[in-house]
């Protein structure tokens, strides 16, 4: 008689009995032999230590590891925190809020003076202009921007809306007088007729 | 060369050859003669009685109490002997070379008939104490020692495993994944699984042995210079 239960059964076999995993004919081979073998229930009872030895072993491991890594997180996020690391990181945001404060337009309204009035605009920042167009016929215009000696600086299109002409100027880099001019062309082509003059002075504005 | 048995564990410590595990050691059924003891169970002679109780005693004492717990074990392991002796004697083993099997059978209807009878209790009967007892299915103190400091020694044996190596015991032990489940999201084959995971516990079990080595030898040096 060649029965699967007469044979002792593997260690591996007694393992997946202890963790409750065996199939079901292995269970039945191995526990109708475990009931009459003194040997295996001896090999059982020794593979249940070993097992629960393990078990906690790799808990206590696992939960150590945890608790290291949490540590060394810690530990990371608290080296920032020394004073050069600090300095650096203050440097660097105040160059960071110094760049985002210089990227931000500065709204100007100016009105059509050449004379004693001009208005006073922040050197080295972009201009939105809102420009007094009261008058003009609404439709495009070209925009001119010049400095004191009629040199040309910028062009650019605008609209006329509701009496008035908005165009972001790029920055005016050299402090002085400058003027943004209003034309129907360009007014280098014949016709070109210029509409409008406005003065303004660029300084150095924090 | 065979082994002999080792002798039957009361108090839960290893078996003194557990360390050679000689799987050549033959069981204590291979000898019996299963008809004579059958019809000696039948005619109620005393040898038969002895015999069923040497073979069987052990392994219905341990199924007993793995399913059920340790209390009221010595009752249910009679109860069970007898259910077993008068099944015999009634006829219902046909096969005399299948007591083992009818064993199991009779074993199990008993786990069954325990477990339900447990809940019935649990139902009908009203407890007179505020509280319910629950039995403790912890090992007993010195077990639970021995299993702490085996478990201690484990602890820094892992550290020398490989990722892999400790993924695997964490899985198989820890989480206690089935092996498909490993093979299949560790992109292992059975044979990789099986072997990766003896050679973990070879390896553990090595360095494990080293370590308890060199504490014992500590131990052996100091009382040395004490005494």
């Amino acid at each position: 008689m060649n029965e699967p239960y007469l044979e002792h059964p593997s260690e591996e076999a007694m393992e997946r009995f202890l963790l409750n995993m065996s199939p079901e004919e292995e269970l039945e081979a191995l526990e109708t032999h475990v009931l009459a073998c003194s040997y295996c229930v001896d090999q059982l009872e020794y593979l249940e230590t070993q097992i629960a030895a393990t078990r906690l072993a790799l808990q206590m491991f696992e939960s150590e590891r945890a608790t290291k890594k949490s540590v060394e997180q810690v530990r990371k996020w608290k080296s920032w925190f020394t004073i050069p690391r600090l300095s650096l990181a203050g440097a660097c945001a105040a160059l960071t809020a110094g760049a985002i404060v210089f990227s931000i337009p500065r709204d100007v309204n100016l009105t059509a003076f050449r004379g004693t009035e001009t208005a006073i605009v922040s050197e080295g920042r972009p201009l939105r202009l809102h420009l007094n167009a009261k008058g003009l016929a609404e439709g495009s215009v070209i925009v001119e921007l010049a400095n004191n000696r009629g040199s040309i600086l910028w062009q650019g299109i605008s609209v006329v809306r509701h009496d008035t002409i908005e165009v972001t100027l790029p920055r005016i880099y050299k402090s002085g007088p400058h003027f943004v001019r209003l034309y129907t062309t360009l007014p280098d082509a014949s016709g070109g007729e210029l509409l409008r003059e406005f003065a303004l002075s660029a300084k150095w504005i924090w | 060369m065979v082994a002999t048995q080792p002798a039957p564990i009361q108090d839960g410590s290893q078996p003194h050859n557990h360390e050679a595990r000689e799987r050549t050691s033959r069981p204590g059924y291979s000898s019996v003669e299963w008809g004579i003891l059958v019809s000696q169970i039948k005619g109620g002679e005393e040898p038969g009685m002895e015999q069923l109780y040497k073979l069987f005693s052990r392994g219905i004492r341990y199924y007993l109490c793995r399913q059920l717990g340790p209390q009221e074990l010595e009752d249910k392991v009679h109860d069970t002997f007898l259910i077993v002796v008068n099944a015999i004697r009634r006829g219902d083993l046909r096969e005399p070379e299948r007591l083992m099997g009818f064993v199991r059978t009779v074993v199990r209807r008993q786990v069954a008939a325990y477990i339900e009878q447990a809940v019935h209790n649990r139902r009908e009967q009203a407890d007179l104490e505020t509280g319910v007892a629950v039995a403790d299915r912890n090992q007993n103190p010195e077990q639970e020692a021995m299993i702490r400091q085996k478990a201690e020694l484990m602890e820094s044996a892992l550290s020398a495993l490989s990722e892999r190596d400790r993924e695997i015991l964490v899985r198989f032990y820890l989480k206690e994944q089935p092996q498909e489940q490993i093979c299949r999201e560790m992109d292992l084959t059975e044979t990789q699984f099986r072997l990766l995971k003896s050679r973990a516990k070879a390896k553990f079990g090595e360095i494990g042995k080293k370590k308890l080595a060199a504490s014992g030898i500590f131990s052996v040096l100091v009382r040395a210079q004490a005494g």
